[in-house]
């Protein structure tokens, strides 16, 4: 019946307790096992809020430093998965914010050049980076945690640190937005 | 799904797409070829961003290069192991420090050890004196003593031309006073005589690729920075650069010892900072540094670091917090 449907598998494991207990208590090597644990997926997040790796690596970076600074200061209340999707998510959004202000003008030259690429191109189907980077941070943000990081409804509003509610509504419409930008329709498929 | 418009929504799609459906949606859908199709052009859509994502993979040198300078924060904000803190013994003295090369021997062996031993060491071609305290304790007074100094420069000039009238010789000595007031003088000395010369002599030896000065000044905006870097350095490395680290190792091993900054020579926290970070990047595997400098980015004092990634520059620049304030590819 519901051929449509997707299952999504737990993304966030809670077995990094101890790999962060010794890490607060100071054991270096364990911090690095941490970091090096979780630097792929942290990177999968900046990497398509950023919509570039030169930006989603330094988002990394900054995101990597304020966790390990952090990590005196973690309680354990939320995972450290959560917690750490949370300061990548404010790195991204950050670094997207100093990109606004700087400009750059050898990058921006090849974006037209896709750009005209893309208006020749028949379908004029924008792919998945030009997509995501048309919607707004808020959007993004919430559509990156669900469908690149599979994290569930809870989770998302953890790291967003929003109502569920509010989650659910960014990720339907955020999604709508999306997929109209895919299959190249000028509205948001089954927007309200 | 309203009285006007019979489909499913937006939030109702979404949560079609997410798995199990409530038996209203069931029931529309099961009569609906509409929005069935619809949800089949969100599923097809929305899989293809989860496909592509899984394929983001970060590049193995960034990787180890992020790791490394996550690594050398936080090497600083832990306790000095000497003060009995609450290291484990697994971090303490004799103990390798996390690298970003596990299998490698660690030179670093506390977080205390790691500032002092950045500077020196042939393990580090081309490292110069990574951040020094006089360069930013010059940078600091930079305003107050260029003030000075054209106010004293003024004097001479005037002094001068009071001597010369009178005995009818002084024009070494104007010309000598007048260059001294400077602006561009007073910018790169930091306004006083020794201390240009010790920034002269240190920037020679600070920058492992000659052309690059010790000092780059103000830089506002990551495209100055990258003009400026190219200009400085010239062409894109060569792939293969041994003569060129044989040469700046050399230069820089002379003065490494005096810029070599430590916990007990009273420098700010934030000159370890730098120091730790960069010779974790200068330790980590593709780690190629080549030069660095002092700059002001955007107003803010920082340090420039320049690899050899390939066939190109990669410069990083880092604030006071050891956070990359920019980083350019060239």
């Amino acid at each position: 019946m519901q051929r449509g449907s997707r299952r999504y598998t737990p993304a966030i494991a809670s077995d990094d307790a101890p790999l962060v207990a010794q890490a607060r208590s100071g054991d270096a090597r364990a911090l690095e096992a941490l970091l090096r644990a979780h630097q792929g997926r942290l990177f999968a997040v900046c990497r398509r809020l950023t919509g570039s790796d030169a930006d989603a690596a330094d988002a990394l970076q900054d995101a990597l430093i304020a966790v390990v600074r952090g990590l005196p200061r973690f309680d354990g209340r939320s995972s450290f998965a959560t917690w750490s999707y949370r300061i990548a998510v404010n790195a991204s959004l950050d670094e997207l914010r100093a990109r606004s202000r700087r400009p750059r003008p050898e990058e921006a030259a090849g974006e037209a050049a896709v750009a005209a690429d893309r208006a020749d191109g028949v379908a004029e189907r924008l792919d998945v980076d030009a997509a995501l980077l048309q919607l707004a941070p808020d959007f993004r943000a919430a559509v990156v945690l669900r469908d690149v990081c599979q994290l569930d409804y809870a989770e998302i509003a953890e790291v967003l640190e929003v109502p569920p509610g509010t989650v659910r509504s960014r990720i339907a419409r955020g999604r709508a937005t999306l997929v109209a930008l895919l299959a190249g329709h000028p509205e948001p498929v089954g927007a309200p | 799904m309203t009285v006007l418009d019979p489909h499913l929504d937006a939030e109702a799609l979404s949560a079609a797409v997410d798995g199990p459906v409530d038996d209203c949606t069931r029931a529309h859908l099961a009569t609906c070829p509409a929005c069935r199709r619809q949800l089949r052009v969100w599923t097809d859509a929305l899989s293809s961003v989860t496909a592509e994502a899984r394929g983001d993979r970060l590049r193995a040198d960034d990787a180890e290069r992020i790791l490394a300078v996550a690594l050398g924060a936080a090497a600083l904000a832990a306790p000095p192991a000497t003060g009995g803190g609450r290291h484990s013994p697994a971090t303490g003295a004799g103990q390798p420090s996390p690298t970003a090369n596990p299998g490698k021997e660690a030179p670093a062996a506390t977080p205390d050890a790691a500032p002092a031993e950045l500077p020196a060491g042939p393990e580090l071609p081309g490292r110069a004196a990574p951040i020094l305290g006089p360069a930013r304790a010059a940078r600091r007074w930079r305003g107050p003593l260029t003030a000075v100094a054209v106010g004293a420069a003024a004097a001479a000039v005037v002094a001068v031309a009071v001597v010369g009238l009178r005995a009818g010789s002084g024009g070494s000595a104007t010309s000598s006073a007048a260059s001294a007031g400077l602006p561009s003088a007073a910018r790169a000395s930091g306004g006083s005589g020794s201390s240009h010369s010790a920034a002269s002599s240190k920037g020679a030896a600070r920058s492992a690729v000659p052309g690059l000065p010790a000092d780059l000044g103000l830089v506002t905006g990551r495209q100055a920075l990258q003009d400026d870097l190219r200009s400085a350095l010239g062409p894109r490395p060569e792939p293969s650069a041994a003569s060129l680290r044989q040469t700046s190792s050399s230069g820089s091993s002379s003065s490494s010892p005096s810029g070599s900054p430590s916990r007990t020579s009273g420098r700010s926290s934030a000159v370890e900072a730098c120091s730790t970070v960069a010779g974790h990047l200068a330790r980590s595997a593709t780690g190629g540094l080549r030069a660095s400098a002092t700059l002001a980015y955007e107003g803010r004092p920082a340090e420039v670091y320049v690899f050899a990634v390939g066939d190109a520059w990669r410069a990083w620049v880092l604030g006071r917090d050891c956070a990359t304030l920019a980083a350019a590819r060239f």
